[in-house]
Formats: C-alpha cells, sequence, structure tokens
C-alpha cells in the first residue's frame, strides 16, 4: 500500500505542512503539501528531507542503563522501575526542588502539557523549563508586559499586505525560509524593506535599507529610530492617545538620545537610522519581524520591549500588514510556552503564583493546589546543581550539552548529578551522560499537535508504527506516571484525548478540537469559544491587557564588551540546513551535506590584522574555553565581529558564550561574547 | 462538475475490476475538499475520492517513475503536459510506457496552490469557481498553462473532454485505451476536434509578453535579470525535486559531485544552469519547478525559453515521439556514469 500521510515539518516553527509518502510502512520521501497555508507548495530543503534520519542507524530502539561506563539495554519495565524508585528517593530524600526538567520545543503540545503536569503534579516542584528560555524567553516577557501576550501578533501569511518590513537580528532566508517568501514576496509588491544586522544575510541583498548594527546594541538603534520620528512628528498621536499608556516616559528617556551618539553606539549611520524611521513610520502598513539577533542578549527583554514601543509609536499594530512577529525557531516553541513547561507558567500564561488561576488549574487536575513558588530556569537549574541543590534531573528531547551557553560548565554540572535521565531517539552528546536513556520515537511515529509562529495550531499525523520498542514521549511520560502510582491523571489512550484535557486549563485552546485542527489551515488561537474561528491577527480592537504600555528603555551595553585580551565580538547563528545540535540533520545525508562543518566568518580587514587566511585552521578563545576551526574570510560580517555557526560540536560556539542572563527573561546572551583568533 | 469525476472514477474502477490494471495513481480529495492529494489506488472503493478540478499539484509521472512498481501494471490520470513528460521519462527508460495505462484529461490550465484551489474548472473561455461560472481572467492561471499550446492529450491512451454543463467525452487513442473503455462500458464518443485558434493565440501571445521583452534585452542584460532572479535561491532542491525531467537517482548539483560549491547560498549560477543544461532540450513546460519555488522564481519560464529556442533547431518536440531521442543531454543510465558529458 502506498500514501500520502499530510503532516508538519518537524524543524522551524514556520510550521509548513509535508506528505509523507508511506509505501508498504515505510516512510519513502518527504514532499510539499499544497493545501496547506504557510508552505502552499513549497518547503526548504529542511523540509524536504525531513524523512531522512528517521531510519538513520542510530536510533536508539531500546531503553539503556549505564552500569560502570557503559550502557546496557534493558526492558522498558526495568527502566521505568528504575527511573520510578531514584525520582521517588530523590524527591522523599532532598524534597520535590531538588528534582529539575527540561521539557521540548520538538516534542508535541500534548507531550509537554504532560511533562509538566507530571512535574507539578508527581514530583511537586515547578523546576521545569526548556529551550525557549534560550530563544524567545524574552519575547514572552518583554510582549507580555507591553501587550498582555508573548506571540507573534500577526501572521506569516500577513506578511505581503505590509508596505515596509523592517527584518531585525533575523537570517529568515536560512532560518525561517518559508516566512522569508512572503517577505520577498511583499518586496516584489512594492513594500519597502529594511534589514538590521550585523552580517550580509541573503534577506539584506534585497533590502531598501541595510543597517549593519555591531552586536549588541538594538536599543540604541531603536531609540534612534524613534527619537527621528518623534523630531519629524512621525509619530501616531491618535493610536498613543486612544490605545496606549506610559508615552510620557518613554518620551523622556528619547528626550536624552542624541543621533550622534546612537551613529557612535550602533556603527549606523546617523542619516541611515532617519532613513529607517521614515520608511518605518510613514508606510501604511509596516511590520516588524524579528528573531534572536533581538532576543539572545542580558537586554533581551529590553530589546523586545523597544520593539513594542517602536511598532505603538507609529500605531502599527493590530492591523494586516502590520504587527510585532517574533519568528519562534523551534517547530513548537510557540506550544511548548502555551503548555507551560516554564517554571513559572502554568498552560496558557497562568502565573503559578496567581493563586486563583493555579487553583483552577489544581481543581481540573483533582488536586487541592500546585506548587506555588515559581522554579528554577534552565541556567539557573546548571547553577543549581553546581550548588548542590538540583541532584536529579530528566531530560525530554533536549540536548543542552552543544545547545546551552558556556558548556563545559554545563557538562561539569550534568556529570555531577546524581541521577539524570535522557528521553532521546538519538544517544546525543547530553544522553551519554545519562544513567537512564529512553528510546523516543519519531515525528513521524506519532499523533499530536504542533503551534507554529503564527500561533497556528495544527496536527501532527502518525504515518509509520514506532521503530523498534522506541514509543511517543507521551506513552513514556504516561506510564512513568503510572510507575510512581500516579493512576488517575495519567490513562490516555491517545494525545487526542490529552488534547481534550489540555484545553479545559488553556484558555487559548478552550474552543478547540481535533475535527477542527485536523483541517489543512488548523487554527489560530486564542480560539475561546467551539464556534470561534480562531484570530489571525491580535490586538486589533485593544490590547490582550487593555492598553498597550510603552517602557522607557534606556541603552545598556551589552555584558561583555571586547577589550584588548578580547578584542573582537563573537556573535553566533546558524546555517540554512543543519539544525541546533545536529542530532536530527547531521544525520540526514542529504542536509549534512550541504554545510558539513563549522567555520568562523571574519571581516576582511580583521583577518589582515590578526594575520588570518582564509580556509585556515585558527583558534578562537573566550574567557571561557577555546575551539579550533577553519576561517572564511568575507566582508558578509563588519569588521570588529566574528561570526560562528552554533551547531557543531567539534567546533562548538558554545564553548566561548556567557551564560549571562537578562535580570528578567533569563535569557543567555549567546549573540555577544567577546573572543580572540589567532592561527592554530 | 461531479458527472466528469464520476466518468473518470467510473473507467478507473472497471481497469482496476478488470484487472487492466494493479494500481492507480491519480489526484484526489484529501483532507477535504479543496486538499488535492495524489492517491494510489487499488481498491475500487477509493475510486469516488477522485476528482477532475483543474488543479494540479505535483507530477504524477515522476511520482510511478520514482515510487511505482517497475513490474506492475499502473492506471495514470493526468493531464497533457504530465502525460508528455510521461513520455519523456520513458525515453529516459523510467517508466515502462508498456505497462501503464493512461487516462488523460484535456487541459486549458490548471490554477497554483495558494491562488484558488477550491473547486475549480478551467475551460477555454469560462472559469467555474465553487460552482459559479465567470468568463476566464488569463491571470488565474499558472504562467506555465498560459503559454501552453498541448491542451489535447493525444498522447494518452483514453482522453477525456470535460465540458462546462458537466458533461464529458471519452476517446481511445489507443488500443489499450479500447480496452479500457470496453472494461468500462463506455461508448467511445465521436469526439469533435477542440478549435485550437484562440488558444494557441493565447500562447503565443503570453509567450511574447513572457520571452519577448527578454529576449529584446542584450545579453549583457538578460544575464543580470537572470543573475538577480537567482539571488532569492535558497537551494531548496524544490525546483529539481519537482521536474519530471529531472529522474537521476545521482544528480550532478548534489555537493559530493564537487560541480555546485556547497555552504554558500544563494548558490552560484551554475546550480541553475547546470539543470538548464540537463533539462533544458525536453522542458515539457509543465510548470512544476515554478510551483515549487520558494522564492518566487520564474524558473519554468527559463527552462522553457530554452526549449522553445532548441526545439526548431533540433526539430524535437518533447514528450510525443518515443522513438525520438532528447537531442542535447540524451543523458541515459550509461552517459550518467561518464564524468563532465553533461556539462560542457
Ligand atoms: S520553512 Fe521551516 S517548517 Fe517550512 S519546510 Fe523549512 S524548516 Fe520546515
Ligand atoms: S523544467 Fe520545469 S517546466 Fe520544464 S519540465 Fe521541468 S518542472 Fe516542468
Ligand atoms: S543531474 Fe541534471 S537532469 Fe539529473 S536531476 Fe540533476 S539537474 Fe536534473
Ligand atoms: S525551487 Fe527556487 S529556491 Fe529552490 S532551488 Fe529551485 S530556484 Fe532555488
Amino acid at each position: 500500500m502506498t500514501e500520502f500521510v499530510p503532516t508538519i515539518c518537524p524543524y522551524c516553527g514556520a510550521g509548513c505542512g509535508v506528505l509523507l509518502l508511506v509505501k508498504d510502512g515505510k516512510v519513502t520521501t518527504t514532499t510539499p503539501w499544497a493545501e496547506h497555508p504557510v508552505g502552499e507548495g513549497r518547503l526548504c530543503m529542511k523540509g524536504w528531507y525531513a524523512h531522512e534520519f528517521i531510519y538513520s542507524p542510530d536510533r536508539l530502539t531500546k531503553p539503556l542503563l549505564k552500569v560502570g561506563d557503559s550502557f546496557q539495554e534493558t526492558s522498558w519495565e526495568n527502566a521505568l522501575k528504575v527511573i520510578a524508585e531514584k525520582l521517588s528517593e530523590a524527591k522523599a530524600k532532598d524534597g520535590p526542588d531538588s528534582l529539575a526538567f527540561l521539557s521540548s520545543a520538538k516534542c508535541t503540545n500534548e507531550e509537554n502539557y504532560l511533562l509538566q503536569k507530571f512535574v507539578r503534579e508527581v514530583i511537586g516542584t515547578n523546576n521545569i523549563d526548556h529551550c525557549a528560555r534560550l530563544c524567545h524567553a524574552s519575547t514572552v516577557t518583554g510582549l507580555g508586559t507591553a501587550f498582555g501576550s508573548g506571540a507573534m501578533t500577526n501572521d506569516i501569511a500577513d506578511i505581503p499586505q505590509s508596505d515596509c518590513v523592517f527584518v531585525i537580528g533575523s537570517d529568515t532566508m536560512s532560518q525561517h525560509p518559508l516566512a522569508a517568501r512572503r517577505i520577498i514576496l511583499a518586496k516584489e509588491m512594492g513594500a519597502k524593506l529594511i534589514v538590521a544586522d550585523p552580517r550580509r544575510v541573503q534577506t539584506a541583498r534585497f533590502a531598501d535599507l541595510h543597517l549593519k548594527l555591531r552586536p549588541g546594541t538594538n536599543v540604541a538603534l531603536l531609540n534612534g529610530i524613534m527619537k527621528s520620528i518623534l523630531d519629524h512628528g512621525w509619530e501616531n498621536k491618535a493610536f498613543i492617545e486612544e490605545r496606549t499608556e506610559g508615552f510620557a516616559e518613554l518620551k523622556a528617556v528619547l528626550d536624552t538620545v542624541s543621533l550622534d551618539e546612537a551613529e557612535k553606539i550602533t556603527g549606523v549611520p546617523k542619516a541611515d537610522i532617519e532613513k529607517a524611521a521614515e520608511l518605518y513610520a510613514t508606510s501604511k502598513a509596516s511590520c516588524i519581524i524579528y528573531a534572536m539577533g533581538i532576543t539572545q542578549h542580558t537586554t533581551g527583554t529590553n530589546n523586545v520591549l523597544s520593539i513594542a514601543n517602536l511598532a505603538m509609536l507609529t500605531g502599527n499594530i493590530g492591523r494586516p500588514g502590520t504587527g510585532v512577529n517574533p519568528l519562534r525557531g523551534q517547530n513548537n516553541v510557540q506550544g511548548s510556552c502555551d503548555m507551560g513547561a516554564l517554571p513559572d507558567l502554568l498552560p496558557g500564561y497562568q502565573r503559578v503564583t496567581d493563586e486563583a488561576k493555579r487553583k483552577k488549574v489544581a481543581e481540573a487536575w483533582g488536586l487541592p493546589d500546585l506548587p506555588t513558588q515559581p522554579g528554577l530556569t534552565l541556567i539557573e537549574i546548571m547553577e543549581a546543581i553546581h550548588a548542590g541543590k538540583v541532584k536529579t534531573m530528566f531530560i525530554m528531547g533536549e540536548n543542552p550539552v552543544v545547545s546551552d551557553p558556556d558548556i563545559t560548565h554545563v557538562e561539569e554540572a550534568l556529570n555531577k548529578l546524581d541521577f539524570l535521565v535522557v528521553q532521546d531517539m538519538f544517544l546525543t552528546e547530553t544522553a551519554r551522560l545519562a544513567d537512564v536513556v529512553l528510546p523516543a520515537a519519531s515525528w513521524a511515529e506519532k499523533e499530536g499537535t504542533f503551534t507554529g509562529t503564527g500561533r497556528r495550531v495544527q496536527v501532527l499525523r502518525q504515518a509509520i508504527a514506532p521503530l523498534g520498542e522506541s514509543k511517543p514521549d507521551w506513552q513514556i511520560i504516561g506510564e512513568l506516571a503510572r510507575a510512581m502510582n500516579a493512576e488517575k491523571g495519567f490513562i490516555f489512550a491517545s494525545p487526542k484525548e490529552i488534547f481534550e484535557e489540555l484545553r479545559k486549563v488553556t484558555p487559548q485552546y478552550a474552543g478547540m478540537d481535533y475535527a477542527r485542527l485536523s483541517q489543512p489551515q488548523g487554527l489560530q488561537w486564542p480560539c475561546p469559544a467551539e464556534d470561534h474561528p480562531g484570530t489571525p491577527i491580535l490586538h486589533t480592537k485593544q490590547f490582550t491587557r487593555g492598553k498597550g504600555k510603552f517602557h522607557a528603555i534606556p541603552y545598556q551595553a551589552p555584558a561583555e564588551s571586547p577589550d584588548a585580551q578580547f578584542p573582537l565580538i563573537l556573535t553566533t547563528g546558524r546555517v540554512m540546513t543543519q539544525w541546533h545540535t545536529r542530532s536530527m540533520t547531521g544525520r540526514s545525508p542529504s542536509l549534512n551535506a550541504e554545510f558539513p562543518e563549522g567555520f568562523v566568518e571574519i571581516n576582511p580587514q580583521d583577518a589582515k590584522k590578526f594575520k588570518i587566511n582564509d580556509k585556515g585552521l585558527v583558534e578562537v578563545s573566550s574567557r571561557r574555553g577555546k575551539i579550533k576551526t577553519r576561517a572564511r574570510v568575507t566582508d558578509k560580517v563588519v569588521p570588529g565581529v566574528v561570526y560562528i555557526p552554533m551547531h557543531y560540536v567539534e567546533a562548538a560556539a558554545n564553548r566561548l558564550t556567557n551564560s549571562r542572563f537578562d535580570p528578567q527573561a533569563k535569557i543567555p546572551e549567546l549573540k555577544v561574547t567577546a573572543v580572540a583568533i589567532k592561527p592554530a | 462538475m461531479t458527472k466528469c469525476n464520476e466518468i473518470v472514477q467510473d473507467i478507473v474502477r472497471s481497469m482496476l475490476r478488470a484487472k487492466l490494471v494493479d494500481e492507480v495513481v491519480a489526484f484526489g480529495r484529501g483532507i477535504n475538499e479543496s486538499d488535492i492529494v495524489p492517491l494510489f489506488i487499488t481498491d475500487e472503493k477509493d475510486a469516488e475520492k477522485i476528482v477532475t478540478i483543474s488543479y494540479y499539484p505535483c507530477s504524477l509521472a515522476k511520482l510511478v517513475a520514482l515510487y511505482g512498481d517497475r513490474n506492475k501494471k499502473i492506471g495514470l490520470v493526468l493531464r497533457p503536459c504530465d502525460a508528455r513528460s510521461l513520455v519523456e521519462l520513458a525515453k529516459r527508460q523510467q517508466v515502462n510506457l508498456a505497462n501503464i495505462y493512461s487516462i488523460g484529461i484535456e487541459c486549458y490550465g490548471v490554477v497554483r496552490a495558494g491562488s484558488n484551489s477550491h473547486q475549480v474548472y478551467i475551460f477555454p473561455d469560462t472559469v467555474q469557481m465553487d460552482g459559479e461560472t465567470k468568463p476566464l481572467a488569463e491571470d488565474v492561471l499558472a504562467p506555465n498553462c498560459r503559454r501552453c499550446e498541448y491542451m489535447v492529450p493525444t498522447m494518452t491512451d483514453v482522453a477525456v473532454r470535460l465540458l462546462p454543463d458537466g458533461g464529458c467525452l471519452v476517446d481511445a487513442n489507443t488500443e489499450k485505451g479500447q480496452a479500457v473503455l470496453e472494461a468500462a462500458s463506455i461508448a467511445v464518443t465521436d469526439m469533435p476536434a477542440l478549435d485550437l485558434t484562440a488558444l494557441k493565440e493565447r500562447a503565443a501571445r503570453w509567450k511574447e509578453k513572457d520571452f519577448g521583452e527578454l529576449k529584446k534585452m542584450a545579453a549583457k542584460d538578460r544575464l543580470h535579470y537572470w543573475l538577480a532572479q537567482w539571488e532569492k535561491c535558497i537551494k531548496c532542491y524544490g525546483c529539481r525535486n519537482a521536474c519530471p525531467i529531472c529522474y537521476c537517482k545521482e544528480c550532478y548539483l548534489e555537493p559530493e559531485k564537487q560541480i555546485v560549491k556547497n555552504e554558500a547560498l544563494p548558490p552560484e549560477a551554475l546550480f541553475h544552469v547546470g539543470r538548464l543544461l540537463h533539462v533544458g532540450d525536453s522542458c515539457t513546460d509543465c510548470g512544476q519547478c515554478e510551483a515549487a519555488c520558494p522564492m518566487g522564481i520564474p524558473v519554468s519560464k527559463l527552462y522553457h525559453m530554452l526549449y522553445e529556442e532548441l526545439s526548431p533547431l533540433f526539430d524535437y518536440e518533447s514528450g510525443f515521439d518515443l522513438a525520438t531521442l532528447p537531442p542535447v543531454s540524451t543523458i541515459s543510465d550509461k552517459d550518467l556514469t561518464k564524468t563532465g558529458v553533461t556539462l560542457d
């Protein structure tokens, strides 16, 4: 039998639809799903080859138990017994807060929901976080405070309606190619395009204006733009008056801003700042698209707040073609946040400290109450392990040993644990450190829902049976809960049943069900009622929090600045065909062959200064470590800045990066590290 | 338009029942009415999903070449451009036409994904969208369809003409076709020849529009036009993956071949030029490459333009006569193992 199974690409948050060709029970290939509203029959290379790792010989097919220094295969029964005992023991001995859990933005909503429920109900702690901390934690905090909702306000499909697209800190053509498609479309339909990025990313080739700012100077740039808008009277006075508050405070800060100073800090000529202000403020509908160039900073929340300021100042929100549009990285990072896989938030962004809301969730779970103290974030968990406070850890589908900042520190931490469980498809760098490894099923082997970056909830369909003895993560969590005697809340026959429960406690999802979600276009949250069509654009009449709130944000320098010893700024990023720590793409031959190894980009000027040859082997070092990699001498990066893609464990940028984080969002500053470079 | 769906469904059911074929590949309903996906039908019961709307999201000929069973008999419901691609694939030994029963649907153009893939039926000068009939506005058609002059499936075993009133005419082009219609107890209609004057005029007009301006440009400017388009390329391989003429198991564009450099985006021009040299002489202007391009690069325009220039030179019309082999890139399996043959 041969059939096409419609499902969702497992890579980026664009969330394109794919058709998996299944022939006699085997996935044969991936093709675009024409009717799907995001890709409309197109995919990027990752999408076209998304099936390649499914049958990788490296797939784990049996639970593994560490005996001495090596792993031995074991039965599910035994593996779960060992884990249940260890977790119960740790909880009894050192208390629930001595355990910490990482959920996964690659897993479905149902799986994230179930894991956070397990952590809060069975373990009794809020120590649950995941890699959203590393990408858009500052979006959640920033947009949450400014607008009342920390998600993309418009939708990818809405971009072509824009007259001016302002892309800041996003290598869209590489990282969200099917969103870039709409940017190019907008441009070809006459929209102006502004790109702010220290590198000449592919999108910048089409820009009317490329602002090559120094990494970490976003607030200075945005304040400069806003200052120029006020100077020219381009602000939208009616919008400010009717729909916002706090303008006076913002204005007070902007009054102290000078464009000459902004030019000095950012490296962007004053005239370009003014031009950007004019294009953005005077177009009929302008939208902002941003990603980790904005969020991964010690001032991440402030960067996001400044973006919100700019949009509100000009009334560019709540209409087609406008909006503040964070492009979420992982396929389901929007969903994993929605589901409350976060230490301070329950499903639907309900604060654990909000007693009424917390008790409501507890009641739905048949419990008197839930843990009341916010738990630890990703970076804090690592600190707490070093401090001896966290001793047991459970990681579902994440690979912090490559993905997190300052990985030497992370490795030391994980090695220090009494007990570590990793649930993954592969024996990743992190899984190697575990005491028990549980084999997880791949995206083609399970059902569930993913929420794409446009808040679009859509159904992932099972195409084949799980390989070997691997199991979908939701089943594993359910079985583990039952092994720990938590029968009641963890018996689910299917993800659909989990969804029926989660929508009762997640207000944004309340009106959704699998029947409606199964349509090619899914549903965009908030969808509060069963007859509600979903919400393509947020904040149309009023903001989720009522009035939009301006914040006064003065510029602050990044945590590390170049000095005599470390004279260059390292900024990290990604390449088109690799995904994060390469546990999937590195095992996809077609994808891996396009960008097989790491490199460092350096401007010819700096190359000359530091005697670096193109393609030559170099050593890059920071206060935390050093790596060897190959140089690419290119004017794609501005002088003073070097760039390393974060994927390659052999030349891991995160050996160098700084785990200093944003005080509110606790997102680390992956985009600015002071480094030195020399021939190796 | 349900009646024409029904006749095609009937034909498919009969082919399966009479064991003329083991499997039928056709477009049909997926999740809902407008979700059109390729179906592999072995059970007569599923024939009722088949639709004949003017929307054709991928090359079924290529699907069969890549994933069809070589020794199975396969029925195919396709449009003329894809039927021509099927012939080209047969020339390249990628399908065995003897084992294929093809049902061709006369076609005056299709729409692209995203434009409006609802219930749309296109006729020579009208269009029916969700039941409503309107005069045909040519810009709803996919760009390659506007240039198309091969509306009639003369190269398939059975030819089906859908009529605006919901009826349809059926004819057999071959003996296999007669066997199919006999099995379905369908009387062969004496199909009146389609008046192609207006449609050929349309094709000429759009060719002039699409190619004329480019041809008028100085060579340097034309190159610039394409270089600017290729700047948008993200090397997704969609154009190659969707193209029925790009059948190679080992493709020259891939990094291992070391012809097109990896680690570079946009890819160098050779990526496009290489494919152009490989398929240009046989391009059937099916438009699948362009429909798959995320960046809106008018890919089929390029390939078709070269084809139009080569076709009279070599007196080669792609997609018809199985015996005439493509002039430039006769890439047989054997040639593929020689190096450098196709890129000089
Ligand atoms: S753009 Fe994102 S979702 Fe779409 S195919 Fe590429 S990786 Fe997958
Ligand atoms: S090059 Fe494009 S138009 Fe020509 S045959 Fe291939 S897919 Fe069709
Ligand atoms: S080798 Fe040439 S003809 Fe074959 S798939 Fe690649 S580009 Fe197409
Ligand atoms: S489909 Fe378009 S973007 Fe993709 S490789 Fe072809 S020309 Fe480039």
